[in-house]
């Protein structure tokens, strides 16, 4: 799992070496076609959430009437498992149950306050109350929408905790309030086991880690490793604090959500983070993110989830 | 002529070319026929250096009163040619020297030595650009250039550092790779598809530092000559050019040296004879400092900078074992080199890549009519990187390693033939891109499916220069390749969860899979007056190594993969028409070609394919397509004089066509360019100071861009466009250049050279991508398209070239 992010800092180096510039552009772009965007995922104990949207031209308007506009109604969504199939409700957030909030906000990244009703904001989801996530089961999604039909299908895998986690300290002995979080995994001796993970500081949400939020077991199949996990941070940030990134604080509560995912909803993620990082580096390797839906963008996606605590000393 | 074949036979024996011969003497039969009334004799010699006796390669013999007659020194400064009994005028050029004239008598076979002397002016400083070749309407082949070391070192050069690759992209039918880059593109063909060799070892990554600096140290090469295409049948391997570098041979008499500071990088060559007139060597060697002047901008590093560097040295032993025997003994090594600590000291990496070659060769001279060229080559190239961080050693690496040897034989039988033939061998290691990581405990985790593969790769050609009449000339080869892949190797098949479901074992040796192909090359050249001809070519070939690269430039990282189990060879065919003309006795020469390429077998990343680490072969991520690329190219060059130079204009299409790409939709190639336009002088303004410029105009590059977007968890992904459907502007830049020649003293000469890249500051684009940043919960999105130029300033850098005899 430690090969992977390296190459980037080479790349990263090597960038450097030359000192690009940057200037802005007005670039006037065809429309392209408009599609549908899937943002779905399931849990184990959870309902079944899907976001529906539709891409829009990429200089268009970015204000909240035009993403509340970005969402598609009417839609018919049903998830099918075990042969039985689900219809799946439009609800809007004003609607939404505390619990289902608190899912909606997890799983998609969104603070809890933009989903109550005064928000001034308004989001949906399709969901149903009749299915809850269950370990080890298979998921498949449908929507039909005006003559358009998505298919896709993810699975809760078996969850994959990590066996501990533990700090040491900062190497600059002068940085004497930051650790370095560490996590022992073993791996389970069928290929394929992937991870994505999250981690939160005291009251704040969970956020994926920045560059790099999964794993795969293809090259550490059956081992059992130790290596470090870098601190989750908000994206979209103008400039990551260098000094800062990947370190806990000497005090912090950390919460790790640990969630085992299956192959395709690995690649989803592997290939768009390897897309937002290589965006604007003349050294990158430009990539399409892969998705799993059938017929459109996005991902439906499950999630096999553990949560570690520890107060880093 | 049966005393000839079996010459042929007897050295040929152990190389089991006994078909090639057959296919000779067929042809030699057939060959001797309509000229066997007519009693010819045979004139060879060598052409020397009449200061140094060292052989001039490149130099131009021929008879003033048969103009049709001519012929080019090797290396070692031989020639022979052959022409009908009678009294000729020879006239021997060659640049920078004076031209001489001898008569004589040709009423038996001869031999005469001709010796040169240096025209006044120092040959460093000489801009006579004077004919190496043949006048190009006299040759049969198309798409054939020269370009001797003399012209390029008066033309203006990023941070000052003479390029080969840099000169040869503002030639027509050559795109570049982009701002400052060495990486070439040649008539719609991919980068991998390029015949880079050095004194016959194949260059696998001729590029340093994300290829803005070649690996070719000016000083150290003789010659460079670039074929685009229609290559004659003693080329293969690739599918779009042939770049044949040769490296310079010590000085048989005296010792001297050369060198030059510049801006990031110095240089110094030694040579002189090991004995006299009998052996000598050459060494050079360049090394860079660039980390120096680099570190500034790498304030995030433990040093506070990184120590980055590259070095080339090049060597050259050569010995006259006798007047017909010549041995030489050649090899390069050259290095990038650097490490990398972050300030935190938790990532502490070095890596290294470079290329390693070896020639090792035999030219012998049977007799006036058969000349034979040996040579055994090694290469290697070598990528290592190796990191410490977490607690494991990390070491990822990649690399290609050959042995060949090759025989050629040049065999010129009558005055209406010259016939090539032999045969090349070359057994392949290519070591894909592995990674092993080692814990504390020693426990490893690795690429542990991915293994080197081998393949034995042979060819046989043959190809007759024949002169049908005086003005039909007719060039007709062969070539036949062979490639096989053999074991240890294990072929896996996959499920969709890259689990082995079946693998078949090959054992040490064993045959995985063969390919081979015939390869027909013709090009013919019809002479419609002594100054004009129109020319016609046609040729096949095949590539059984590949490099597949998806980043915008060619990285150290990319891999060398053969054609195996899994990928087929690549294949072309081309066909050109050309009308070729040289006015003003010859001061211009000026043509116009057109050419039409279809490419099979093309290969690309599949779509959605993100590198990372895997323990699959990365050619399960390929797929295969399609190419075509058609254009009409015109060239225009002044040869003589104080001012010479060229005016280059390609107008050109090239698209791609895959079935898994772009919904199987065709789209334009990444070097697609409508346009593209070079002109190029230099300027003798007195003996002192000669200026030079360049200035070029390309289409802007075909890029994917987004179209769409949409939110996950917040923040903004992108939807994109048809591939390579949009334009980025075009790229246009001026560079100047002026050399300033020292005081003439008895044994130092020196020389400054000043120069500036992008003197008007133009902002090429080497990308655009749409930037975003904030993120919808926190209400601060913001979308801006933004352009990234590597150079977008006037460049300026001074070097200070000196020699010393």
């Amino acid at each position: 799992m430690n090969m992977r992010m390296h190459p980037s800092i080479f790349y990263l180096f090597l960038l450097l070496l030359f000192s690009s510039c940057e200037e802005d552009l007005n670039l006037i772009l065809p429309e392209g076609e408009e599609m549908l965007v899937v943002e779905g995922h399931i849990e184990q104990g959870t309902p079944p959430v899907v976001v529906l949207t539709r891409s829009v031209p990429v200089f268009s308007d970015l204000s909240v009437e035009a993403l509340e506009q970005s969402f598609v109604h009417d839609a018919q969504v049903t998830v099918t498992s075990n042969g039985q199939a689900y219809t799946l409700q439009e609800v809007a957030s004003p609607a939404f149950s505390e619990a289902l909030r608190q899912v909606v906000s997890m799983q998609l990244g969104i603070p809890v306050e933009q989903l109550r009703r005064n928000s001034g904001f308004l989001f949906y989801v399709y969901t149903t109350d009749a299915l809850l996530g269950e370990v080890g089961q298979s998921y498949g999604l449908r929507i039909n929408q005006e003559g358009r039909l998505l298919t896709a299908t993810t699975t809760i895998p078996q969850l994959n905790p990590v066996d501990s986690l533990w700090t040491v300290p900062h190497p600059d002995p002068q940085q004497d309030s930051l650790r370095i979080l560490y996590y022992s995994y073993t791996d389970p001796d069928t290929l394929g086991n992937s991870i994505r993970y999250f981690t939160k500081r005291n009251n704040e949400p969970f956020f994926p880690g920045l560059f790099t939020s999964v794993f795969n077991d293809e090259l550490v199949n059956g081992s059992s490793i130790s290596f470090p996990l870098d601190r989750g941070e908000p994206k979209g940030q103008a400039e990551i604090n260098v000094d800062l990134y990947s370190y806990f604080g000497v005090g912090d509560t950390v919460t790790v959500r640990w969630a085992a995912i299956d192959l395709p909803h690995y690649r989803f993620w592997y290939s768009l983070e390897n897309e937002q990082n290589s965006n604007g580096s003349p050294i990158g390797t430009p990539n399409i993110t892969q998705s799993n839906i059938d017929g459109g963008l996005g991902i439906w996606g499950g999630y096999g989830v553990t949560y570690h605590t520890i107060v880093i000393e | 002529m049966k005393s000839c074949s079996s010459i042929i036979y007897k050295t040929a024996t152990g190389l089991r070319i006994n078909s090639i011969n057959l296919l000779v003497s067929i042809m030699l039969f057939l060959a001797f026929a309509p000229a066997s009334a007519q009693d010819s004799y045979r004139l060879s010699g060598r052409v020397v250096d009449a200061l140094t006796g060292e052989g001039l390669a490149g130099a131009s013999v021929s008879l003033q009163e048969r103009i049709s007659i001519g012929a080019i020194t090797e290396t070692d400064g031989s020639f022979s040619l052959t022409a009908p009994a009678g009294t000729y005028t020879v006239v021997a050029k060659y640049i920078g020297y004076d031209d001489t004239k001898q008569v004589l008598e040709l009423d038996q076979n001869s031999q005469v030595n001709i010796k040169l002397a240096p025209t006044a002016y120092s040959v460093q400083e000489v801009v006579v650009v004077a004919e190496r070749q043949q006048p190009i309407t006299q040759t049969a082949t198309l798409g054939q250039l020269e370009l001797p070391m003399e012209t390029i070192k008066t033309l203006p050069v990023l941070f000052g550092e003479l390029d080969i690759l840099k000169t040869i992209q503002l030639l027509p039918g050559v795109q570049s790779g982009g701002e400052g880059n060495t990486g070439f593109y040649v008539r719609g063909g991919g980068a991998d598809q390029n015949l880079v060799l050095l004194d016959n070892a194949v260059v696998y990554n001729p590029g340093h530092l994300l290829n803005f600096f070649s690996v070719f140290n000016s000083d150290a090469i003789a010659n460079t000559t670039l074929i685009k295409g229609n290559m004659p049948a003693r080329y293969g391997g690739r599918l779009s050019s042939v770049l044949d570098i040769e490296m310079r041979e010590g000085d048989m008499s005296d010792f001297s040296a050369e060198g030059g500071i510049g801006l990031i990088s110095s240089r110094l060559t030694v040579q002189g004879p090991i004995v006299e007139d009998k052996a000598s060597f050459i060494f050079s060697g360049r090394r860079t400092y660039i980390d120096a002047i680099l570190n500034p901008f790498l304030k995030n590093t433990e040093q506070g900078g990184v120590p980055f560097r590259f070095y080339d040295l090049n060597g050259k032993l050569t010995y006259d074992l006798s007047a017909k025997d010549k041995l030489s003994l050649s090899g390069y090594y050259g290095r990038d080199i650097g490490d990398l600590r972050l300030s935190d000291g938790r990532f502490n990496s070095e890596f290294s890549w470079g290329n390693a070659t070896a020639t090792a060769r035999w030219k012998h001279l049977f007799n006036d009519k058969l000349f034979m060229d040996v040579s055994g080559v090694f290469s290697n190239y070598q990528f290592e990187f190796n990191w410490d961080f977490g607690g494991y050693n990390t070491v990822l690496q990649t690399g290609v390693e050959d042995y060949s040897l090759n025989v050629d034989f040049d065999f010129t039988p009558s005055v209406r033939h010259h016939l090539q033939y032999g045969v090349q061998y070359t057994y392949h290691t290519l070591r894909p891109r592995t990674g092993e990581a080692e814990g504390e405990d020693g426990e490893t985790f690795g690429t542990s499916q991915v293994l080197p593969k081998y393949a034995h790769e042979t060819a046989f050609y043959v190809s007759d220069d024949w002169n049908v009449t005086d003005k039909l000339l007719v060039s007709l080869g062969l070539r036949s390749s062979h490639f096989m892949q053999v074991g240890p190797f294990s072929y896996y098949r996959f499920n969709e969860n890259n689990i082995v479901t079946d693998s078949t074992r090959y054992g040490s040796g064993e045959k995985v899979k063969t390919f081979q192909a015939l390869e027909p090359r013709a090009s013919a050249r019809y002479k419609l007056s002594e100054q004009s001809s129109v020319k016609a070519g046609f040729a096949r070939s095949a590539q059984y190594l590949h490099l597949v690269s998806n980043a915008y430039t060619t990285l150290p990282l990319d891999v060398w993969v053969p054609s195996s189990a899994i990928v087929e060879p690549q294949r072309a065919t081309q066909y050109a028409l050309g009308y070729f003309k040289s006015f003003a006795e010859n001061q211009y020469e000026g043509s116009m070609e057109v050419y039409y390429k279809d490419l099979e077998n093309q290969l690309e990343y599949r779509e959605g394919f993100a590198p990372g680490p895997s323990n699959r072969d990365l050619e399960y991520e390929f797929v295969s397509g399609n190419g075509e690329s058609y254009g009409v190219e015109f060239f225009l060059r002044k040869n003589y004089g104080n001012l010479q130079g060229w005016f280059g204009y390609t107008l050109s299409k090239t698209t791609r066509q895959f079935p898994d790409l772009n919904n199987g939709r065709e789209f334009p190639a990444r070097f697609d360019r409508r346009h593209d336009l070079s002109l190029v002088g230099s300027y003798k303004y007195n003996n002192r100071w000669t200026f030079g410029g360049s200035f070029i105009f390309g289409t802007g590059q075909a890029t994917t861009l987004p179209l769409r977007r949409y939110y996950l968890e917040g923040t903004i992904n992108y939807q994109y466009g048809d591939r390579n459907s949009f334009r980025m502007q075009p790229t246009h830049r001026l560079d100047l250049s002026a050399t300033l020649k020292g005081k003439d003293r008895e044994r130092i000469e020196s020389s400054w050279t000043f120069s500036i890249y992008n003197v008007y500051g133009r902002r090429n684009p080497f990308l655009y991508y749409v930037d975003n940043e904030g993120s919808l919960s926190n209400q601060n999105l913001k979308l801006q398209a933004k352009k990234v130029s590597i150079i977008p300033f006037p460049l300026p850098s001074v070097t200070w070239n000196f020699s010393w005899k």
